[in-house]
């Protein structure tokens, strides 16, 4: 592969240092937890920006997407004993089937409509996951077996570590890679004017699907690796909160800015552990925090960076 | 010869005619102009020509091959491109990614490709890129090439549709009333830049209600009224014909 562009960029390098530091600064299990949770969370919010913040089209589906991608790796690989890669790999060509047959009638809505229609089906999948216990463990979820690639096993918490991290590494880079290309660019002209994207011979319900099943596989892997490493999977995974908190976490960050899901998923994921220690107060000082921040930074909290670009400039 | 046929066709909304039975034909290398009063029928009529509402009936030819109800987005593979009325641009996007966007058909789209930017995308992107520049040259609008479009004036983005439009090189352009809402300097520099294009060999479908500007660039006028056809000719016949002129002043001002 040949390679004449920026292959490695400020951004990147970046974050591949702050992720190298990171383990040093973790002391045990629970903050290993919450490191790859947030970094799990920032790799399925990536594909979900890929969908809102550059095509603009709305789902409210995806936690229940990514929790059935896991259900359907884990009882591969828990019920029927297949290895664990490989029933990831099933797993995300189910749902990739999935999402395509979904797709044809649903992306057919716009705005609040499409809002609606993916949450119906977000639903649908909780309340069938809940209910086919004999299959799923119902609402008391059911244990995971152990994850391995290719006979290698992941026991500790820095494997799983440093498997997320290049997870997430590989997604920032290659969504960036996406965003700027000629396939990116019908995205968001997509998102901007539908009419124009006809106009200049894109195909729009092609793409629409494209990125749609793109961005579910993407929440089914991560999805699943998540589960795997927690090691239990229960239906409250792809409920109606977990999808909703994907999007508060792109729209937070900053919708259609490739760090904006990154930083939203961070930070949505990490402050409730942070706030822990106010007790009753807890929610009460989160839903605060959010207000604010959607308040004084509408376009999200990597809008901070350009404020401060701005202010550079200027001296 | 001509490059674009219209037989007969009609499109209703609910009751209303919009469209009634009109024919005419676009002759190869024209700039041919499509007039009438508000809500004749003329964008409705070239939103059917390009695939953007559905034809009720009549059939439409381009180079003899029927392209009735043919989706807009595969009618830029036969290089028939457009400009809306109503401004369609990517706002939050630079000049040069929505001239780039005109390109769309002849680039690499691989999904595959383009997440690990592989060096045949690189290479497109600065070959289009390179292109690009040059036609945004030809309009005066290379200083803007990397501004933002929800930063630039009216003037300017009509400008940069046009330049999308042309990116291709395209055998039919329709342009839907390109200078609405322009100053006069504007106008002037766009009807300008129309007749460059058609000197190149570009036909070109105006739809426009500066009679100056008609007058001066079109080598044909059909003219539309209620969805029906009203006249047709050279400006010079069009601007003495008494019908147009009812249409367009009302029934007293033969008299007057």
């Amino acid at each position: 592969m040949g390679n004449k562009g920026v292959f490695l960029d400020r951004g990147i390098i970046t974050t591949i240092v702050i992720l190298s530091v990171i383990p040093f600064l973790l002391q045990n299990s629970f903050h290993y937890e919450i490191a790859i949770m947030c970094m799990l969370n920032a790799v399925i919010c990536i594909g979900l920006n890929m969908l809102v913040g550059y095509t603009g089209q709305i789902s409210l589906g995806h936690g229940a997407f990514a929790g059935l991608g896991a259900y359907v790796a884990v009882i591969l690989s828990t019920t029927f004993e297949f290895d664990p890669v490989l029933s990831i790999m099933i797993s995300a060509i189910v749902l990739a089937a999935m999402a395509y047959f979904i797709s044809k009638p649903i992306l057919k809505l716009e705005g609040h409509y499409l809002a609606m229609g993916t949450l119906a089906v977000g639903i649908i999948i909780s309340i069938v996951l809940t209910n086919e216990d004999q299959l799923t463990g119902g609402p008391d979820g059911m244990g995971v077996s152990e994850f391995s690639i290719l006979g290698y096993v992941f026991e500790n918490d820095m494997q799983w570590y440093v498997l997320s991290a290049m997870f997430l590494v590989f997604s920032i880079w290659a969504l960036q890679n996406v965003v700027n290309s000629p396939f990116g660019r019908i995205l968001r002209c997509i998102r901007d004017s539908e009419t124009a994207a006809k106009a200049i011979g894109a195909d729009v319900p092609y793409y629409k699907t494209y990125v749609f099943v793109i961005s579910v596989v993407i929440a089914t892997l991560a999805g699943s690796l998540y589960t795997y490493y927690s090691g239990f999977i229960s239906p409250e995974q792809s409920g109606f909160m977990r999808s909703i908190e994907l999007v508060v976490m792109i729209v937070f960050g900053g919708l259609g800015r490739i760090y904006g899901a990154v930083f939203g998923a961070i930070i949505i994921t990490a402050l409730p552990q942070f706030l822990t220690s106010l007790h009753d107060y807890e929610h009460m000082v989160y839903g605060a925090i959010i207000i604010f921040v959607m308040i004084f930074m509408p376009k999200g909290i990597v809008s901070i960076f350009d404020t401060l670009k701005v202010k550079k400039d200027e001296l | 010869m001509s490059l674009l046929k219209i037989d007969g066709i009609s499109k209703s909304f609910g009751g209303l005619k919009a469209v009634d039975n009109i024919s005419f034909e676009v002759k190869e290398g024209t700039i041919h102009a499509l007039i009438g009063p508000n809500g004749a029928g003329k964008t409705t009529l070239v939103n059917m020509i390009s695939g953007i509402y559905t034809v009720d009936s009549g059939e439409i030819y381009f180079d003899d091959e029927k392209i009735t109800n043919v989706p807009t987005h595969k009618l830029v593979n036969k290089r028939i491109m457009r400009t809306f009325q109503n401004l369609e641009i990517c706002e939050n996007m630079t000049v040069m990614e929505n001239v780039l966007l005109g390109f769309n058909i002849n680039m690499n789209k691989s999904l595959l490709k383009c997440s690990f930017q592989f060096e045949s995308i690189i290479d497109d992107e600065e070959k289009f890129t390179h292109i690009a520049l040059s036609h945004l040259k030809r309009v005066g609008l290379e200083e803007h090439a990397y501004k933002m479009c929800s930063d630039l004036s009216y003037g300017v983005l009509k400008k940069v549709e046009i330049v999308r439009a042309l990116a291709i090189n395209p055998k039919l352009l329709l342009l839907d009333e390109p200078v609405a809402g322009l100053n006069g300097t504007e106008t002037a520099e766009i009807s300008e830049i129309i007749k460059e294009i058609a000197a190149e060999g570009v036909t070109v479908l105006l739809i426009e209600h500066d009679m100056k500007m008609i007058m001066n660039i079109s080598d044909n006028i059909t003219v539309v009224n209620f969805g029906q056809k009203l006249a047709e000719g050279r400006p010079s016949e069009i601007s003495s014909n008494p019908q147009v002129i009812k249409a367009y002043l009302g029934e007293g001002s033969l008299h007057a």
